[in-house]
């Protein structure tokens, strides 16, 4: 399942790239960005200021996803799995299903689109999510496809799952573009509900076969925002092994001219630290769903600069905001 | 920038418009005093006299000099175009809510007096003479909007600056005298190319005494400088002016302040606007190597010079009546300036010069010149990495034209290679071969397509205005299927194309026989040889086009008729057509108005269903005017058609000014979308979806140009990898896609609010106006509101 298809995204990975975002996350993180990623099943967003209160929905098929609000608007039913064609009920835009099957076929359809500017930039498509290694079977066909017909290929991946399903990509030619948000066990636990070994025992196994890879940081108030939380993280990422194993190259499309290829270069393993920001809490609010994380939270000024200097003099190629 | 054009810049953006009477006086004496002249002797001599008696001025740290008006941003006025406007107008010329002019009461008073003995022998009232009935009231209906072209002519041309820069006034001079005196005064078309001849005799006469003027004028300021400094720059500007008043120039200094000269006497002689200077990095580049190779100049010295050259583009003004004045925002000259491209001979063209013309625009960040970067396949990344830093500084420019389609579609025209190599563009995005090619390569006249996509919907009944031009095409209702609609469109489309044509002649007529150029002729390829000035057909190449506005809005409204009407059956044509005409009142009608615009695809997301349907209705467009043949047909010039052309301007404002509601959900009297760019907030898809559905279009068939403006953060601009993605994104966009446009705004959306809100704060604020740049504080209201709503797109 998925919940969105973007093109021209151009932080995620080399060139300009097609995201493809998969739905259902085995972590949940309390900062999350994307919330409606987090559920393996369809979920509506309703944005309650864009609604006209035309009740187009109520008459509609619905499932009996939702109702009748007294006080103006409508209310949605979380129990009940919305049917697809409620979003083209809204003639307002204020309903929205995050969630969709889709085929490989469709999926690439999708993707092709932007071939030329994939050529032209050195860039294609990535999987992200929720987490896509999460739907093993889905991202493993979608992967080998795109990569037999001489697409790049990248994923965003928390790392958060068994060991078997990274597996089944790791001889693709990928760039791998992979969390690591805390190194401390229970500070991990806390902070996004999951197991920090697994993760990082993906990255060390990734590592020691020496793909493509990159690490990426989020910078988070109250979670890993002081000095000794971004400490161990950076010391974990540059003692990372870097065998000078001849890298799988990408199979590039036709043409390529762009600044193609490795994230993971020479210079040192690529980080990139991502700072907090709380802009999605307008997306928890059409889910239904409090904001989990205190709003307002700052990062103090310069703390991201000083982890970067910090990460740069163990040896490693940092990054800031993608 | 230097203090020096720190100075200079400040000077010119603090000065206050005004009106200049000089050139209507000398223009109506010299007129009143020769009636019996031939119209093209008496212009020379109209000219002549102004260039020899008009004020001129070298101003304080000038290094470049010449003026079209007594003072910095002061506009002259041109009675013999059109004085009904501003008779109407003068009173309240002071005190319009944008493009203000500040004038004396005794001015007032001159002009009218001058208007007076113009009234009733201008070129408007000509050309609407020419009309008959039905065209001038399908004028008068702003369906076809050519108000611009009768009140000031053509413009829309560049001359041949390289022969120019070969031969010198004098050459030219002598090569008319060859041809004079080869005429034989017994035979009746030599006779009337003498009276031509004679004429531009006198404009060229005039041209050298202007230049001698300003020579003497330098030298009379350095006898009294005491600032030794000061003294020995304007002994050199005096010595670069006697340099060239006759001789063809030898430096770069004296080849800048030559194409300056001309460039500015050109706006003397007519006001048509976008008279351009063409590819100024290959004429002044033999020029720049010589001097550089010498040790006589450094490369400060030269982008020190172009500054000055470009303050002198900005200091030019040009007044239009109120309603033209709204189809063209900001008071724009749109004085182009064209760089990069090919050569001639198929090589990369860009040059030493190519880069320094970009930095020094970039550094000024004027409002003029209009900088085009010609891109080809082969272009560096280092030079298209230049021109980004330059798009990064937000003002718009520079735009790119894409040889990879102009080319080819130059030798569809039947263009030589080489000639087609040598296009430039010309005002905003439209393009000619300089020098080489008739006035008006595209603009003047607006084609509104939305009221004649109303008409199709209303058995041809214009809707604004009640009128019935050509019915018994069915109304809405009356459609077995969507075939039937898409049938009468273009039953609609053909005969306002005909309209438009049938303007068109009558106002290129009045053109040609009243108010024919005979410095812009002189310069243009093969006037003198064939004795014809340009609107008899002296140019070796001549296509006109028009102008038509709505285009996304016709895609999306067919897209919507044929979801909800034909294809779900789930709006009735009567439910649709009351609510059009309701403007969409009562919460049924919002309701409806929001399904239309959200429910149904929007042309700019690369979605087929719309962009396929835009291609036929426009593209029948195309077709239509490959029939039609301008008043130079078979006179002389390669061509003698139309083509069409999307270069909209601000028109999209205005034009959408005089639109009833419409059925993409669209709001009555609101904007429409501009050229071919996606509606305002409906390309939710990103850039690269807007690219795809451009490319659907003809593009090669539209040769006055595919207009696409789009809005990027700065935040995409950070970062040479962000700017590397920018790069590769134009390179997809123009050598797969064959694009034919595209130019950037860089601001963000927060910038443009507070820029409304405190305008003192913003005075630098330039945003790109649909193909050409303008003062954010200049622009209308609605038009700044306008620029607000395009989609961001986010990189
Ligand atoms: S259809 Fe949309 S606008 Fe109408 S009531 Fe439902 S959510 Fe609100």
């Amino acid at each position: 399942m998925i919940f969105d298809i973007q093109r021209f995204s151009t932080h995620d990975g080399p060139g300009i790239r097609t995201v493809v975002f998969f739905k259902g996350c085995p972590l949940a993180c309390a900062w999350c960005e994307n919330p409606e990623s987090q559920s393996p099943r369809p979920e509506l967003l309703y944005t309650k200021a864009q609604c006209i209160g035309c009740h187009s929905c109520l008459q509609a098929d619905n499932g009996g996803a939702v109702q009748s609000d007294p006080g103006g608007g409508i209310l949605v039913d979380r129990s009940v799995e919305p049917p697809a064609s409620l979003e083209s009920v809204c003639p307002a835009r204020a309903l929205r299903i995050a969630g969709r099957e889709a085929s490989v076929a469709e999926i690439l359809a999708e993707v092709r689109k932007d071939l030329s500017f994939f050529a032209t930039s050195g860039g294609g498509l990535t999987l992200s999510g929720g987490e896509p290694l999460a739907q093993i079977d889905l991202a493993e066909e979608l992967l080998g496809a795109a990569a037999a017909e001489g697409l790049d290929i990248a994923i965003e991946t928390c790392l958060a799952v068994g060991r078997k399903a990274v597996e089944r990509v790791a001889d693709l030619p990928l760039h791998w573009l992979a969390d690591l948000k805390h190194v401390e066990p229970e500070a991990f636990r806390r902070g996004t509900g999951g197991e920090v070994e697994l993760t990082l025992g993906n990255l060390r196994y990734l590592a020691e076969r020496g793909v493509d890879l990159s690490l990426r940081v989020p910078v988070v108030p109250g979670f890993n925002d002081d000095e000794a939380s971004m400490r161990g993280i950076l010391e974990f990422a540059a003692a990372l092994p870097r065998p000078a194993l001849p890298r799988p190259a990408a199979a590039g499309p036709v043409g390529g001219t762009g600044p193609a290829g490795g994230t993971g270069s020479v210079a040192g393993r690529h980080l990139d630290l991502l700072p907090y920001h709380d802009l999605a809490a307008g997306k928890y609010a059409a889910l239904g769903r409090e904001y989990p994380y205190p709003l307002g939270l700052r990062l103090e000024a310069g703390f991201v600069e000083t982890c970067a200097e910090l990460g740069r003099s163990l040896g490693l190629d940092i990054s800031l905001g993608g | 920038m230097n203090e020096r054009l720190e100075r200079l810049k400040d000077r010119i953006l603090s000065a206050t418009p005004t009106l200049c009477t000089e050139r209507a006086r000398i223009y109506t004496a010299v007129y009143r005093e020769n009636e019996a002249l031939p119209v093209a002797r008496k212009r020379a001599l109209a000219l002549r006299r102004t260039l020899e008696e008009s004020s001129i001025y070298i101003g304080e740290d000038e290094l470049i000099v010449g003026n079209t008006a007594s003072r910095p941003k002061a506009a002259a006025i041109f009675p013999e175009y059109s004085v009904n406007w501003l008779l109407n107008e003068i009173d309240g010329i002071d005190n319009r809510p944008a493009e203000s002019y500040a004038a004396t009461d005794g001015q007032k008073a001159e002009i009218k007096a001058l208007c007076a003995w113009w009234k009733g022998k201008t070129l408007q009232d000509r050309a609407e003479a020419n009309f008959s009935p039905t065209l001038k009231a399908i004028n008068d209906s702003g369906i076809v909007h050519a108000e611009g072209n009768m009140t000031t002519g053509d413009g829309h041309v560049a001359v041949n600056m390289f022969r120019v820069l070969e031969l010198g006034i004098g050459g030219y001079a002598a090569y008319v005298g060859r041809m004079d005196g080869a005429l034989d005064p017994t035979r009746y078309e030599d006779l009337k190319k003498r009276q031509l001849y004679l004429a531009m005799l006198d404009a060229l006469a005039g041209l050298a005494a202007w230049i001698r003027r300003y020579e003497a004028e330098a030298r009379r300021q350095a006898a009294s400088c005491a600032d030794p400094a000061r003294k020995a720059e304007l002994e050199t500007i005096a010595r670069s002016c006697a340099a060239v008043a006759e001789s063809p120039p030898s430096g770069f200094r004296e080849a800048l302040q030559l194409s300056c000269f001309v460039q500015l006497v050109l706006q003397i002689e007519s006001n048509g606007h976008s008279v351009s200077l063409g590819r100024l990095d290959q004429y002044l580049f033999p020029f720049y190597r010589k001097d550089a190779e010498a040790g006589l100049i450094s490369s400060e010295a030269a982008k020190e010079l172009l500054s000055c050259a470009w303050l002198k583009l900005l200091a030019v003004k040009k007044v239009r009546s109120w309603s033209h004045t709204r189809f063209s925002a900001g008071g724009p000259l749109y004085q182009n300036v064209t760089i990069g491209g090919l050569t001639r001979d198929g090589r990369d063209a860009v040059n030493e010069l190519s880069f320094l013309i970009l930095e020094s625009v970039g550094d000024m960040k004027l409002t003029q010149p209009n900088l085009s970067v010609r891109y080809h396949r082969g272009m560096s990344r280092e030079f298209l990495a230049a021109a980004i830093e330059v798009i990064r500084k937000g003002f718009g420019m520079p735009a790119f034209n894409n040889d990879e389609i102009v080319v080819p579609g130059m030798l569809k025209l039947g263009v030589s290679l080489e000639d087609a190599r040598d296009y430039s563009a010309i005002g905003c995005i439209e393009v000619a071969v300089p020098g080489k090619w008739g006035y008006r390569t595209t603009g003047m006249s607006f084609l509104n397509l939305m009221r004649v996509f109303l008409a199709t919907l209303n058995d041809g009944k214009d809707t604004k205005t009640g009128q019935t031009f050509h019915g018994g095409t069915g109304i809405l209702e009356s459609f077995k299927d969507f075939d039937g609609l898409m049938a009468a469109w273009k039953e609609q489309l053909a005969y306002y194309a005909g309209a438009s044509v049938g303007i068109d002649v009558a106002v290129d007529s009045a053109l040609e026989e009243l108010v024919p150029d005979l410095l812009c002729s002189t310069f243009t390829d093969d006037c003198v040889a064939r004795g014809k000035h340009l609107k008899e057909g002296g140019a070796v190449y001549d296509w006109v086009s028009g102008l038509q506005v709505g285009i996304a809005n016709l895609g999306n409204s067919l897209a919507a008729i044929r979801k909800f009407v034909f294809d779900e059956r789930s709006v009735a044509p009567k439910e649709l057509m009351a609510a059009l005409e309701s403007d969409f009142a009562g919460p049924a009608g919002e309701l409806l108005r929001l399904r239309l615009l959200n429910q149904a695809p929007k042309y700019g997301n690369d979605e087929d269903y719309v962009d396929e349907l835009v291609v036929e209705a426009y593209g029948a467009y195309v077709g239509e005017m490959a029939t039609y043949r301008n008043t130079r047909h078979g006179r002389g010039p390669v061509g003698g058609g139309y083509y069409p052309g999307t270069s909209s301007i601000s028109s999209n404002v205005p034009s959408g000014s005089v639109v009833p509601a419409t059925p993409d959900g669209r709001k009555a009297w609101t904007p429409l979308a501009e050229g071919c760019s996606p509606t305002q907030g409906t390309d939710t898809r990103g850039p690269t979806a807007v690219f795809k559905s451009i490319a659907k279009l003809p593009t090669m068939d539209i040769f006055g140009g595919v207009l696409l403006n789009q809005k990027l953060t700065p935040q995409m601009l950070s970062g040479e990898a962000q700017r590397d993605k920018l790069i590769a994104l134009l390179r997809a966009f123009f050598d797969e896609l064959r694009g034919w446009h595209v130019q950037y705004n860089i601001v963000s959306r927060e910038t443009l609010l507070d820029a409304k809100r405190h305008p003192a704060k913003h005075r630098d604020l330039v945003v790109r106006v649909a193909g050409y740049s303008a003062y954010f504080n200049d622009l209308a209201e609605e038009t700044q509101d306008d620029i607000i709503a395009r989609t961001e797109q986010v990189l």
